[in-house]
């Protein structure tokens, strides 16, 4: 579960303050999928940045499955992410040395014990099934500059369900694909988002993405404008 | 560690063209330090291989007097068990070619050659010259100088001599200490046929002997200790000639200081290095945070990598020394005669890879510890950055910087084994460093200002080339600081080098000696002197001081065998000193405790020098006694002085009261002033009626001295310029690291209009600037190193000299133009639309 209690985020360069966002308070119940829309410079990006822990809000509180992120340091809000968040970029942010197995299995490598369930299947195996499941498996040694741009962010999915994360961001998933690669990326996140059970809010100018959320957020200047149902 | 080590490995991959400059720059330092410590290792092994060769026998008793007849009847003893022995005089003197031409102060050499040297062998041209009473070989200088030739007459002392051959190799050479002069070699009866073999001279004896295998060394050790005591040292070949051996110590300390500059340079490279290629990869380092991976894990990744980088540039370091090895016995050549093994030791090469590794590490700590300051929301927002971040930043770099100075200290004191040393290199270093950065930063803002402020009136190449300093990425501090120690450095030895000796000569008081007379017996001493006062080139004639050998017995009642004394300390009681009487109290002296005696004082005295007074914890009122030819002389010590060192005669540790050497034998010496250009003509008047008097040109000796620290000077800056190297080498990296960016900048001035000879001339100018600045911070340091050092040592104001100031600051803005262009000549030819291409995606 998602509680965001009216948040505040200020940015100070040497010339100027900008207040991008002023004040935003909503609730996520879990497996919920929000889209969050508005327009360019509305502070989308930077809300969800925020609800992934990436930055401070100037004031405000963030509560994630209870715990508030807000009072939690660098290095725990990393530990964080790495248990509980999952991330998918506009432009699909792969590590260029690293191919495409090598990327998913990121996140794996940089937490404390290598995987979150410690029970269960090793990272490695959970890395390739994955990528078995986005339709890359024959791919798994191809570096990003070999690959296309649906098929990077198909790494860049797999790597974010890597950790079985209770919450999924993401930021314009399909923003730098055409419309038949998009669709294809959408379906393949909503797919492991209903059979992971996770809770997704995803920041989005596309409007086929938003039909098929739960709930849609409109921010305008830095406040929401709207919060309805679908 | 292993993700650590396996994302390493994968960075580094693609990053090759990058970290070939950061294995390089500690690749230069490691090379300077491994070959100085490489070649120490060398010449020790050689010293103890070649131990008995170098000394030409099994042992040797050091003495400054004959053996006495009790000292020979042992050697004879020891013979008897079949030890053999013979002994060699060394002594210096004047040789002359012929009446016209003046004589040269040699080294003379008096042996039995049938059994001298007993190890090693003696090469000369021809190989077997006859040898007899009348007859010596000679060093090729003494020919050059005389202007003579084998076959020719050489007059030593009152002996004229014939050249029977040249000496090419001389094995026992070192052995001997600092040789004044060319050499001469004769027999013994040759040498006691130049009347040189006077009581009271200032000959070295050594008696070499050579043990059959069976003899145990430290019974024969003990007893030659028991027969000679003080008055011989005995040094066996297992000491691996031990001066030598702590000579070469501290060469190899001193250098392996130099080298060390040029290690720090290559930290500074690894840095610039390591911090561009962070900030590039600031993206991936944002990812990792994003996905989880904490500042500590994602550190590892860089810190493995960047000590793989040094791993790698310390072996090539190491592999590089051993061939610098090969260039060091090229400076030395002249002073071995025995060929020097090269070996490849495990303990140098050991040390350049872990001092190598720790460079790298400490170096690479600031930009490692700012990874921890890279926020993942950088993904979304790179150009917001928030102040408050920025603070905290700082302080973590303060100590970093503080753990960087504590580095360098650790390894200048382990390099240099002396905590004294180390300590004063490091401080010395790293305020240098501190003082070049504050300057270059300084140079860099009042440049900036000046372009803008004049931009209206300068050429728009210049204020281009001006702009491209300011470049991010460019870290043209870091550059002008490595270049600029490099420059500093090597400048500062090579202005030393002209103006410490030049310094010496203008600074002695215009009225001090310039020729010393020494080997004046009684019976020359008038005739002498008559002769001396009827030439009118002689400005300043004192009385000739008498001398009397003596050597320190007791002090207040107790034997110099019990009283504890340094090391160092110890020559007062192995030394056999000229005691010296006068009247009155010498010219330029100070009295520090007691009084001076009346002239008619019936009192056997002593006035004590200050040094020897300090180091054998003397006050008035102690009781002194010397041995002198068997006989024992006490007196009282009624003064403890300070003299003006200049003033010969007068500086002798111990002057007596006249009453205090009656009827023991005395040799004198003197030193007067005479108008410089007339000395070697005084030297052959002189030479022509008293030859065996030794008469020094001061002028000579300073020569000497100036030969020898030319060769260690060039020593010195072939070591330096490891560290000019480290500096072009980062010039380049960083020239190489902003290579997109330029990439860029051309392909848009070329879209412009601009044609290549434009773009080639602004960043002409760019690199011209760097070279420039660099030489002239480093130029003006080392001016500034010399005005100081000089007004310390002589109290004296240094002129400056403008040529090599100059030369060095053209020189460095030349390689800096050359390393610039050749690491980034190919970005002229790649086209502009490919590039703006390539920049959009």
């Amino acid at each position: 579960m998602i509680s965001v209690k009216n948040i505040v985020k200020t940015i100070e360069t040497p010339t100027h303050r900008v207040e991008i966002l002023k004040g935003i308070s909503f609730e996520v119940p879990a497996s919920q999928i929000v889209a969050i829309t508005g327009a360019s410079g509305s502070g989308k990006s930077t809300l969800l940045g925020l609800l992934a822990g990436l930055d401070w809000p100037t004031s405000g509180a963030i509560h994630l499955d209870g715990i508030d992120i807000t009072q939690l340091n660098e290095d725990e809000l990393a530990v964080l992410r790495g248990k509980k968040i999952g991330f998918v970029f506009q432009a699909y942010q792969l590590i260029p040395t690293l191919n495409a197995l090598e990327n998913v299995l990121l996140p794996a490598e940089l937490s404390a014990n290598g995987h979150h369930d410690s029970a269960s299947v090793p990272p490695f195996e959970r890395a390739r099934r994955l990528l078995e499941s986005v339709g890359l498996s024959e791919r798994a040694d191809h570096y990003p500059a070999q690959l296309s741009g649906g098929e990077q962010q198909r790494v860049g999915i797999a790597r974010a369900f890597m950790m079985q994360p209770s919450i999924l961001l993401a930021d314009e998933p399909t923003g730098n694909l055409d419309s038949r690669n998009g669709e294809h990326v959408l379906e393949l996140m909503l797919k492991l988002n209903r059979e992971q059970g996770t809770t997704l809010v995803l920041v989005t100018h596309d409007h086929h993405l938003t039909e098929r959320a739960d709930r849609r957020i409109v921010l305008r200047d830095g406040q929401i404008v709207s919060d309805e149902l679908l | 560690m292993k993700f650590a080590f396996r994302m390493a490995f994968l960075d580094a991959k693609a990053s090759r063209g990058r970290f070939a400059f950061v294995i390089l720059a500690i690749a230069a330092g490691v090379a300077a330090l491994a070959g100085v410590k490489g070649f120490s290792e060398s010449v020790r092994y050689t010293l103890f291989k070649e131990a008995r060769t170098l000394m030409g026998a099994d042992l040797m008793i050091r003495m400054n007097a004959i053996p006495t007849e009790r000292e020979s009847a042992f050697l004879n003893t020891l013979s008897q068990q079949g030890i053999d022995f013979t002994l060699v005089t060394e002594t210096v003197s004047m040789a002359s070619g012929g009446a016209k031409s003046p004589p040269v102060l040699s080294s003379i050499k008096a042996a039995d050659l049938a059994k001298y040297p007993f190890y090693g062998v003696l090469e000369f041209e021809p190989r077997s010259p006859a040898m007899d009473a009348d007859s010596v070989i000679v060093s090729d200088d003494l020919l050059f100088r005389l202007g003579l030739q084998v076959g020719s007459s050489v007059k030593v002392g009152a002996h004229e001599f014939r050249i029977v051959g040249i000496t090419r190799k001389e094995p026992d050479r070192m052995t001997t200490g600092f040789t004044l002069g060319p050499r001469v070699l004769m027999t013994r009866e040759g040498y006691e046929r130049t009347g040189l073999n006077v009581y009271g001279s200032r000959a070295t004896q050594r008696i070499l002997l050579k043990l059959p295998a069976t003899t145990d060394v430290e019974v024969v050790r003990s007893e030659i200790r028991d027969t000679f005591r003080r008055r011989g040292r005995v040094i066996d070949y297992t000491q691996a000639n031990p001066t030598l051996s702590r000579n070469m110590d501290r060469a190899a300390s001193f250098l392996s200081m130099v080298s060390l500059i040029a290690l720090i340079v290559g930290g500074v490279g690894v840095a610039t290095s390591i911090e561009s290629h962070i900030r590039q990869r600031m993206d991936h380092i944002a990812i990792m945070k994003c996905l989880g991976g904490r500042s500590r894990r994602v550190m590892q990744v860089y810190a493995v990598q960047a000590l793989m980088l040094g791993l790698a540039g310390s072996l090539i370091g190491v592999a590089m020394g051993f061939i610098a090895q090969a260039v060091f016995p090229r400076f030395l050549a002249g002073y071995f005669d025995v060929q020097i093994d090269l070996v490849l030791s495990w303990k140098p090469a050991v040390q350049g890879i872990a001092v190598g590794l720790l460079t790298t590490l400490l170096f690479t700590l600031p930009p490692l510890l700012s990874i921890a300051s890279i926020r993942p929301a950088l993904i979304f927002r790179r150009d917001m950055q928030e102040a408050t971040q920025r603070h905290s930043g700082r302080l973590v770099q303060l100590l970093a910087v503080l753990v960087i100075a504590a580095g360098i200290w650790f390894i200048a004191v382990w390099m240099s084994n002396s905590v004294r040393i180390g300590s004063y290199f490091a401080a010395g270093l790293i305020v240098s460093i501190a003082v070049l950065a504050g300057i270059a930063k300084g140079a860099l803002l009042l440049l900036r200002y000046t372009v803008r402020r004049f931009s209206a009136r300068m050429s728009p190449v210049v204020r281009q080339g001006v702009a491209n300093l300011y470049r991010p990425g460019a870290h043209v501090t870091a550059i002008l600081v490595a270049l600029g120690v490099g420059v500093m450095f090597t400048l500062t030895i090579q202005l030393l080098q002209t103006s410490l000796l030049e310094q010496l000569r203008f600074s002695a008081p215009p009225d001090s000696p310039n020729v010393f007379l020494i080997n004046v017996t009684t019976a020359d001493k008038d005739g002498l002197w008559e002769l001396l006062r009827s030439q009118k080139t002689v400005m300043d004639l004192p009385a000739a001081s008498p001398a009397v050998a003596g050597q320190l017995s007791e002090i207040n009642g107790t034997s110099v065998d019990q009283i504890q004394l340094s090391e160092g300390e110890q020559r007062y009681f192995r030394t056999q000193f000229a005691l010296s009487w006068s009247e009155a109290i010498p010219k330029s002296t100070e009295i520090l405790a007691g009084s001076w005696w009346p002239a008619d004082t019936s009192e056997s005295l002593v006035s004590v020098e200050e040094s020897a007074a300090d180091a054998l914890k003397l006050n008035v009122g102690d009781e002194l006694q010397w041995s002198v030819q068997g006989r024992e002389l006490s007196a009282r010590v009624a003064s403890i002085r300070r003299t003006d060192a200049a003033r010969v005669g007068a500086n002798n540790q111990f002057i007596l009261s006249p009453v205090a050497l009656k009827g023991f034998p005395v040799i004198y010496f003197g030193a007067i002033r005479a108008v410089p250009a007339s000395v070697p003509d005084l030297q052959r008047i002189v030479f022509e009626k008293f030859p065996t008097v030794t008469v020094v040109n001061a002028a000579d000796v300073l020569d000497i001295i100036q030969s020898v620290v030319d060769r260690i000077s060039l020593t010195v800056r072939f070591l330096a310029a490891f560290s000019i190297a480290g500096g072009v080498i980062i010039l380049a990296s960083a020239v190489a690291g902003t290579r997109y960016r330029r990439m860029r900048e051309v392909a848009i001035l070329k879209t412009v209009g601009a044609t290549r000879s434009r773009i080639v001339r602004i960043f002409s100018i760019e690199f011209l600037i760097i070279g420039l600045t660099a030489g002239l911070i480093g130029a003006a340091l080392a001016t500034a190193f010399s005005i100081i050092l000089i007004d310390r040592l002589f109290h004296s104001w240094y002129a400056v000299d403008w040529i090599p100031i100059t030369s060095s600051t053209l020189f460095t803005a030349v390689i800096a133009i050359a390393a610039g262009w050749a690491a980034s000549f190919r970005i002229l030819g790649q086209k502009p639309l490919e590039v703006l291409r390539q920049a959009e995606n």
